[in-house]
């Protein structure tokens, strides 16, 4: 048997008998430890071997980020809040925060509308699973090939050469004495075009979720309000909504994080050249081009606070499901 | 636990049955898969190599295995592991050649993880020479045979991979900088002489409506690269020669200088022209640079001249249809400076060892040899520096020509790296992406210089 | 009435079609020959379908090396999936179901670290990595993908479950079942088209990834997964887009077929999962 047969079947298996015995083993000890069956450490035994990889893979490196980001280029001379000054002041760095924000509103915009517009329309129609299937598809699509797709639809020629992008050249034959665009060299259009790519890349996702939401709204209630007159928009506004606001929560959720850390696109598409660098690759490249480790960490650091209002929107629907 | 059910667990199951079988039939079998196996050698070459290998471990074999990171990717990496075969089969020794495009970052983060590899091979000489000095490599004075060694590489690019006196890093392959490609069958431009012969020649085209320079810079995220690297390097070392090219390199030269400023207008004054360029500045940016000289072979041609380095012969017939081995031809850059009229420009990829164990050694040695690099050379996919390897041994006329230029008795002295490799990381990325902003603002010049110029003090 | 239906069929039609042209590009190109990449648009094999060639395919399979690589993924993938799902299944009922202080701030906490960059982890965790010399080995990868993919993974179980009413769990506990044997033996099953959707994602993700892989297992042969091994078709100069056309076709056929198979789960799973929260 190969070595990756080997490795492949041992992973396989003993990683569910470990957690089996895990479980088993330590509810021995839980029992006995505590009489009352609902006690609270319970929860943190069965927590603790996902705790452990998260601390190790994550948490431990976020401190260390964290720690460096008060340090300079290499990490030997301590400069206090310096590096987190520069990001707010130098300008390169202030239009990348620019650019980011674009993508943080036109990305969950873009996402969510066209999940929502396609879950309702795809609602109606008897093929919708494969319509589904379709517009979800792009979720199993690796950034690699992604990138080489996306690539063959933006390409630019000279006008008056062969245009071999499927974008100019579609735009071509359309309109009469268009002029073919360099999508990703321009930085007019650049980072709405790698939008475009996010936004075909995470559409799926908001579909089904949405699409998924939508058949839980009991069809009585919509049934309902037709006979009584009303018109689809007022059904939709009225009665559908509403029960999709749960999910129109998590699905925004999930986009705006996306958009915040958003690196595989840009990196892939134009390396953050001609204004399309993003925190991301701005952060990537202060590590490795620039080798200005302080900087880089500081960054990440605040691309994780740019997080917080996501995190506090949250734990306010928390607390209203708690109510619930 | 159940998760999945039934009869579509039933259809994933058997995909993924099918797919690991064909992957087992296609991927397993015994020992390496013949990945190299298009790529063959003559027999006389395979035992030369053979018998390199055995005389740098004394016939003993080594066994275990040597970690080698590259930067070599695609067909020349299957090129690569088939010339390290020899070594491999002689000494025991199992090479895991790792490939990868991000192979300064990766290495990097390697080295601060304490986990190097045992061998790297680079494309970054600055990089090489500060991992030296922190002590992150081995000295090779006792590893490799030091006078073949200084006999058979010209000194400059062994002088690059020097450190305090010690040898950290020799290039193994280079790159030929600064030829002109044109088409044989549509070229009516002058074949030698002056920089002046040419612009008067291009200017002459222009004024008859056609574009005679085609340039392509598009390459991810080292876009610029071409314009940098084949022009207005050139144009530099043409013009102002080694010793100032040097000065530029180590900072002691502004970019704001008049020399620097020099080579950027003259570069601008073709390329920021779009009757002298095809396609004007947009196209610059945006044409990939494998498709940068398409218009040399179109009917009627849109350009007639790229500046490209020497691999761009080879490509041009299967990168574009119908182009014939006999429709591409090149010639040196012109002179500018007399003197300075044959400094050879070069880039290329150095072998460093960073781990003190025998069998890094032994692979160190062995890639040092002539017998080593005349397999590499006899790929097809490489140029090699060292000169006891004889150019015929390459297998195009082609490649054999330029191979004669590269390594004539004179090319010890003549040379040298091209300038853009040997500023800081920092600096190279910046000078790329300020001379794309440059063509599509041809008058944003002096801000341009003056932000290379604080990008350059900044990474001291 | 017709005309709504005819427009409303006509929208989605035209939604769909667009969408696939970016797929059928690259499956389309990686059946083109190279020397017409740079020359002409793909769809140009509409009017010349006999431009169309395996070539590129038989490049990209013959030589075994992405017949390894899939294994490779394969071994990689298959029991981080495996460790991810059965970690967020626990770890996501401990917290919807399991009385525990602070669970709050846990949750806020999981929802955080999901916005942090993957890069800042690499050096910190190849350290500890290479410490343990695990680095170049497969159970790197494990333990790196289910660090990075548990938050999402208890995050989203942890919604489900909340969807479950309690009354079934709380039957189950009158009748003396343990806390585990009501996980296990009624919550799971449950749960299962939660944990579908759960295992699919993490699959496809982790098959699509490629830098994680190369920094903690690397490029070697051995151990090369293939989104490594396919971005490595492409040769110093930048020659080979149309082997990377056709790898990344070949890369694609199972996660595809994967995600395709399992989607209807999706439905039920990510319902409960997501509309509660």
């Amino acid at each position: 048997m190969s070595p990756q047969l080997l490795d492949l079947v041992l992973g396989v298996t003993l990683i569910p008998l470990g957690l089996l015995a895990y479980l088993v083993a330590t509810e021995r000890v839980v029992g006995v430890i505590e009489r009352d069956r609902h006690s609270w450490l319970r929860a943190w035994v069965w927590l603790t071997p996902s705790f452990v990889l998260i601390a190790g893979v994550l948490i431990y490196p976020l401190l260390k980020t964290l720690y460096l980001s008060f340090f300079d280029a290499s990490s030997t001379g301590y400069v206090g809040l310096r590096n987190y000054k520069a990001i707010f002041s130098d300008p390169t760095l202030i239009s990348v925060l620019k650019v980011n924000l674009l993508w943080i509103v036109l990305f969950p915009l873009g996402a969510v509308a066209l999940g929502l517009a396609t879950a309702l329309l795809f609602d109606r129609v008897r093929y919708e699973k494969v319509a589904k299937a379709i517009i979800a598809m792009p979720i199993a699509v690796s950034f690699v090939a992604g990138s080489v797709m996306w690539r063959l639809i933006y390409t630019y020629n000279a006008p008056g050469t062969e245009q071999i992008g499927t974008l100019n050249a579609f735009l071509k034959a359309l309109i009469p004495g268009f002029v073919p665009k360099a999508w990703l060299i321009d930085s007019r259009y650049n980072n709405y075009a790698l939008i475009l790519v996010g936004i075909w890349m995470g559409t799926g996702l908001a579909t089904l979720i949405l699409s998924a939401a939508l058949k839980g709204v009991p069809r009585e209630l919509i049934e309902a309000a037709r006979i009584d007159g009303a018109n689809e928009w007022h059904v939709f506004r009225i009665v559908i909504f509403p029960e999709l606001v749960p999910a129109l929560a998590v699905v925004t959720t999930v986009s705006v994080i996306a958009a915040i850390k958003v690196f595989d696109i840009v990196y892939v598409m134009t390396g953050g050249n001609y204004k399309t660098d993003v925190i991301a690759t701005k952060m990537y490249s202060e590590q490795f081009a620039f080798q200005n480790t302080g900087l880089a960490c500081a960054i990440a650091i605040v691309l994780l606070l740019a997080v917080t209002p996501v995190l506090v929107a949250n734990r306010g629907v928390l607390r209203r499901e708690e109510h619930a | 636990m159940k998760r999945k059910r039934g009869g579509v667990l039933a259809v994933v199951a058997a995909a993924a049955a099918l797919a690991t079988y064909v992957g087992i039939q296609t991927g397993t079998g015994g020992a390496a898969p013949t990945r190299a196996g298009d790529v063959t050698f003559p027999p006389a070459s395979v035992a030369a190599a053979t018998k390199a290998a055995l005389r740098i471990t004394h016939g003993k074999k080594l066994g275990g295995s040597a970690d080698f990171l590259g930067v070599v990717t695609g067909g020349p990496a299957d090129a690569l592991t088939a010339a390290l075969k020899p070594f491999e089969d002689a000494t025991g020794v199992k090479v895991d050649y790792e490939a990868t495009f991000s192979q300064q970052s990766i290495l990097q983060t390697r080295i601060q993880a304490g986990n190097p590899p045992d061998v790297v091979f680079s494309s970054y000489p600055v990089q090489l020479q500060q991992l030296a000095r922190q002590g992150k490599l081995v000295p090779l004075n006792g590893v490799v045979d030091m006078t073949a060694v200084a006999k058979q590489y010209p000194k400059a690019l062994l002088d690059l991979g020097t450190v305090n006196g010690k040898l950290y890093a020799y290039f193994s392959i280079v790159n030929y900088h600064g030829l002109i490609w044109f088409n044989p069958n549509k070229y009516t431009g002058p074949r030698k002489g002056t920089w002046a012969q040419l612009t008067s020649w291009s200017q002459g085209m222009a004024a008859q409506g056609r574009t005679p320079w085609c340039l392509g810079i598009e390459s991810g995220a080292a876009t610029g690269w071409p314009a940098a690297n084949e022009l207005v390097d050139a144009l530099f070392v043409r013009k102002y020669g080694a010793a100032l090219a040097t000065q530029w390199e180590q900072g002691k030269l502004k970019w704001t200088s008049p020399q620097v400023r020099w080579a950027w207008q003259t570069f601008g004054s073709i390329f920021t022209n779009p009757k002298m360029v095809a396609g004007g500045a947009a196209a610059i940016a945006s044409t990939n640079f494998l498709a940068a000289g398409n218009g040399l072979f179109s009917s009627p041609a849109t350009c007639f001249l790229l500046a490209q380095e020497q691999w761009y012969g080879e490509f041009a017939p299967a990168l574009v249809q119908g182009v014939k081995p006999t429709d591409v031809a090149y010639f040196r850059f012109p002179s500018i400076t007399p003197k300075y009229k044959d400094l050879q420009m070069v880039d290329g990829n150095q072998i460093a060892l960073l781990r003190n164990r025998a069998q890094g050694k032994a692979l160190v040695a062995y890639m040092a040899t002539p017998e080593f690099e005349t397999l590499l050379a006899e790929s097809g996919q490489f140029l090699v520096p060292n000169s006891s390897v004889s150019h015929n041994v390459y297998p195009t006329p082609l490649a054999r020509n330029i191979a004669k230029v590269l390594v004539s008795p004179r090319a010890q002295k003549v040379t040298i790296m091209v300038p853009s490799v040997l500023f800081p990381v920092p600096v190279t990325n910046q000078f790329f992406k300020d001379l794309t902003a440059y063509i599509q603002n041809p008058n944003q010049l002096d801000s341009l210089l003056r932000d290379m110029d604080s990008v350059a003090a900044a990474s001291r | 009435m017709i005309l709504r239906r005819a427009g409303l069929h006509l929208a989605v039609l035209a939604i769909c079609a667009v969408w696939l042209v970016p797929t059928a590009s690259l499956v389309v190109t990686s059946l083109r020959p190279a020397a017409l990449l740079l020359t002409n648009g793909w769809w140009h094999v509409l009017t010349s379908p006999d431009q169309l060639t395996f070539t590129n395919y038989r490049h990209v399979l013959g030589g075994g090396q992405l017949g390894r690589s899939f294994l490779n993924s394969l071994a990689i993938v298959a029991p981080v999936t495996v460790a991810t799902v059965l970690g967020g299944a626990v770890g996501g009922y401990a917290i919807a179901w399991l009385p525990l202080r602070g669970d709050k701030i846990v949750l806020v906490v999981l929802v955080a670290l999901l916005a942090l960059p993957v890069q800042v982890t690499l050096v910190p965790v190849l350290q500890i990595f290479a410490s343990l010399h695990l680095a170049g080995h497969f159970a790197a990868a494990w333990i790196a993908y289910t660090g990075y993919m548990l938050p999402f993974a208890i995050f989203l179980m942890r919604g489900f479950f909340r969807s479950v009413p309690h009354e079934i769990l709380e039957a189950a506990e009158v009748d003396g079942a343990t806390p585990l044997v009501a996980c296990t033996r009624i919550a799971m099953p449950i749960a299962a088209p939660a944990l579908a959707s759960l295992a699919t994602l993490v699959f496809v993700w982790t098959w699509n990834d490629l830098l994680v892989s190369l920094v903690y297992v690397g490029s070697g042969p051995d151990v090369a997964p293939m989104p490594v091994t396919i971005t490595n078709l492409i040769g110093s100069q930048g020659q080979g887009q149309e082997l990377l056309a056709a790898g990344a076709v070949v890369s694609l056929l199972l996660p595809v077929t994967v995600f395709l198979a399992l989607q209807r789960y999706f439905v039920r799973g990510i319902a409960a999962g997501a509309v509660k929260g």
